[in-house]
């Protein structure tokens, strides 16, 4: 890998990625929306010099849920891929990584393979499944490779998105001193540390992985052990429950893939990942 | 009466020597030249339990050939070439009907040609009717012969059957003499169906085994979530009638071996071709390709994570006990997916380095596999994986975990002192 472009440096995990592909001394062009519109395909020009058979791409950007769940947002969000598309698929780069989200997959099924079948559920995932999809065939055409990563939740600090589970909890904790869970908390979800993203996404760019790859630990908890485990860190912090909203559904993925591919990978344990998580937010 | 049996795969060889053993003329006949003189030498390409010895008392009743022309002094030809099957499962049928082709013009009229190979739904019928139609003067009478072999017991299988099912499009008709002889040696019921039915009875039967094998497997995974021991279910649910004592209920890497597969893939093809429901075939299917994941997942577990690259013995390669095959075998990709990051040291008691290749290292004794291992991880159920050395395992192992996917120590788990036990169901 002579180099590295990452399109969405500046999100949540493009920072991490970013971060971690410096420390390993690779040279990194990073971009994010204000540097580079994908909604205006012109400005996909300002890649050229940098996308050639030695450039690995990471496609990070993307519109969460955050910032907008209907359709615009998902117009939005398409026009970007498709713009990226086919502009690729005219030019044959050495690798295509594209961080897609395990909400393509439906709940219903468990534990979740690389195999299982996708029925995006909202217009985010929606989105991301298009993504895939997209860059598959633009890279089908031009006989680039790629990496699909379907990411899980996804803790630590630096997050923006306050999603329910360990970054709302420990944001909360902090902030408020009171974690707010669901009913009893029962569901079960695979949480994923930061820096551990960013090191697997390098260590699968180092073995040349193609292919889909859900990325996840392989262990779920619950929402009520993420809750005592941010508790217990946080000092005076308490848990409160508030009436559920929706159905108990879970979430546990089978790893079988990414452990055989990065068989000495060794995870950070949700404990040890929470803790540096309130450390890094208390300095 | 003299019944010949043409191809000599598996299935024909157990099947002919088994037909002569019963005192019948047989003739048993290959193309390959040189498997045929292996054959009248008594040298056997195929290892199953008592064949050598059902070969060496039946001699005088089975000629070896690969002369075609020999069939026309036989009143029953059999085909028993196993249908070839691709890594993907899928039958093919085009080297059983070529060798009916071949064999056709060498039939005497009125002799009864049989069909042993594994053939789908309506292939007999169509066979009989393009026979009708295209040498009517033959007046050739098509039986279907479900084979029921399993490798490792395919002798006991043969002479002591549970019940014949022949297939044929005259099931209230008596049986050709040239058959029945042998038949009534057997002992065992003769149930006659129409071809369809016999055709399908095989992919039946194996369908419900390899559904007890995923019910087995799947409340085995059960157990190990909510702390049950399916050891003691088994025989809770052996002893239900509806159950009962035979019920397949071991827990293991699920079925291998290319039969069961290759069954399911065919029905499952019909059931789309026909637009039948095929989701339980689909399940089944894909449950079981995922099962080899319960030892990656548990040498990751276990094993993996510590820093240092692990030295993993293996006991086992064949697919099952009491066969020299490796089709499908769980134990060799176990090897593909962990020699780049294990040391792997493997015994079988009936593979050899000349008969793999292998990019790991094959000791010559069971219990070498274990200095400085990390984890012993058994991969099938050989007698011999029974009778453990297990001072030997402390002693040796740098770990003495040992990762039993067979269950074949679940009986004897309580003798394992110093030993870290792992297996399904617990």
């Amino acid at each position: 890998m002579a180099r590295a472009v990452l399109l969405g440096n500046s999100g949540f995990v493009g920072r991490a990625v970013e971060r971690c592909l410096l420390r390993a001394s690779l040279k990194v062009h990073g971009f994010s929306s204000t540097t580079l519109d994908l909604n205006q395909p012109a400005a996909l020009h300002r890649l050229d010099s940098l996308l050639d058979g030695d450039a690995t791409l990471i496609v990070l950007s993307g519109l969460t849920p955050e910032k907008g769940a209907d359709v615009e947002t998902l117009a939005r969000h398409l026009g970007m891929l498709l713009n990226l598309g086919q502009h690729l698929q005219e030019r044959t780069i050495g690798h295509c990584v594209y961080v897609s989200s395990d909400a393509v997959y439906p709940l219903r099924f468990s534990p979740i393979t690389e195999e299982t079948g996708v029925e995006p559920a909202n217009l985010y995932a929606l989105a991301k499944y298009a993504g895939e999809r997209i860059l598959s065939h633009a890279c089908q055409v031009s006989g680039s490779s790629l990496l699909v990563l379907r990411l899980t939740a996804t803790y630590g600090p630096g997050d923006t998105h306050h999603s329910y589970g360990p970054n709302r909890f420990m944001q909360m904790a902090l902030a408020e001193r009171r974690i707010q869970i669901f009913g009893n908390g029962e569901e079960q979800r695979d949480h994923i540390y930061i820096e551990d993203v960013a090191a697997l996404i390098l260590r699968l760019l180092e073995r040349g992985a193609t292919g889909t790859f859900n990325l996840a630990t392989g262990a779920s908890h619950s929402f009520r052990e993420v809750a005592e485990l941010v508790r217990d860190i946080v000092p005076d912090a308490e848990i409160a429950s508030v009436l559920r909203q929706g159905e108990i559904t879970h979430r546990h993925f089978d790893v079988t893939r990414l452990f055989l591919t990065v068989p000495d990978f060794i995870f950070t344990p949700l404990d040890l990942g929470l803790r540096a998580y309130y450390q890094a937010c208390s300095k | 009466m003299t019944v010949a049996f043409v191809g000599l795969s598996h299935l024909g060889i157990v099947s002919s020597i088994g037909w002569a053993s019963l005192g019948e003329p047989t003739l048993a006949l290959d193309s390959d030249a040189n498997l045929i003189e292996d054959l009248q030498q008594g040298r056997l390409p195929i290892y199953e339990p008592g064949l050598e010895q059902l070969l060496s008392t039946s001699r005088a009743k089975i000629d070896f050939s690969c002369r075609i022309q020999d069939l026309a002094t036989c009143d029953a030809v059999i085909i028993s070439r196993d249908v070839p099957t691709s890594d993907a499962n899928l039958s093919d049928l085009a080297p059983i009907q070529s060798l009916i082709a071949e064999v056709l013009p060498h039939l005497r009229p009125q002799c009864v040609l049989v069909i042993m190979s594994q053939v789908s739904p309506g292939f007999c019928r169509k066979l009989r009717d393009d026979l009708n139609a295209s040498r009517p003067d033959l007046q050739i009478r098509v039986l279907y012969w479900v084979e029921t072999l399993i490798f490792g017991r395919a002798v006991e299988r043969f002479l002591h059957p549970e019940r014949l099912i022949i297939g044929s499009d005259e099931p209230a008709a008596n049986l050709p003499e040239s058959l029945s002889h042998g038949f009534q040696q057997l002992g065992c019921t003769v149930l006659q169906m129409k071809y369809e039915s016999a055709e399908l009875t095989k992919t039946a039967i194996n369908l419900f085994l390899a559904a007890s094998v995923t019910y087995a497997n799947t409340l085995a995974d059960v157990c190990e979530v909510v702390g049950a021991d399916w050891c003691e279910m088994i025989p809770a649910l052996q002893l239900d009638g509806r159950i009962g004592p035979k019920a397949y209920l071991q827990p293991s890497l699920g079925f291998a071996g290319g039969n069961l597969e290759r069954d399911l893939v065919t029905v499952q093809s019909v059931c789309r071709a026909r637009g039948v429901d095929a989701g339980l075939l689909d399940e089944v299917l894909a449950f079981n390709y995922r099962r080899y994941h319960w030892v990656v997942l548990k040498v990751r577990q276990l094993v993996f994570g510590h820093g240092k690259r692990p030295v993993i013995g293996l006991w086992g390669l064949t697919y099952k006990k009491d066969t020299h095959s490796t089709k499908n075998s769980p134990a060799l990709q176990f090897i593909r997916d962990f020699h780049a990051a294990a040391d792997i040291r493997a015994w079988d008691p009936a593979v050899t380095s000349a008969d793999v290749e292998m990019p790991i290292t094959l000791v010559s004794q069971r219990d070498d596999v274990l200095d400085n291992a990390d984890a012993l991880v058994i991969m099938n159920d050989w007698t011999n994986f029974s009778t453990p050395d297990v001072p030997a395992m402390v002693q040796r192992m740098r770990r003495p975990l040992v990762i039993d996917c067979s269950g074949v120590l679940l009986s004897r788990r309580t003798e394992l002192g110093g030993i870290e036990y792992s297996a399904m169901g617990l």
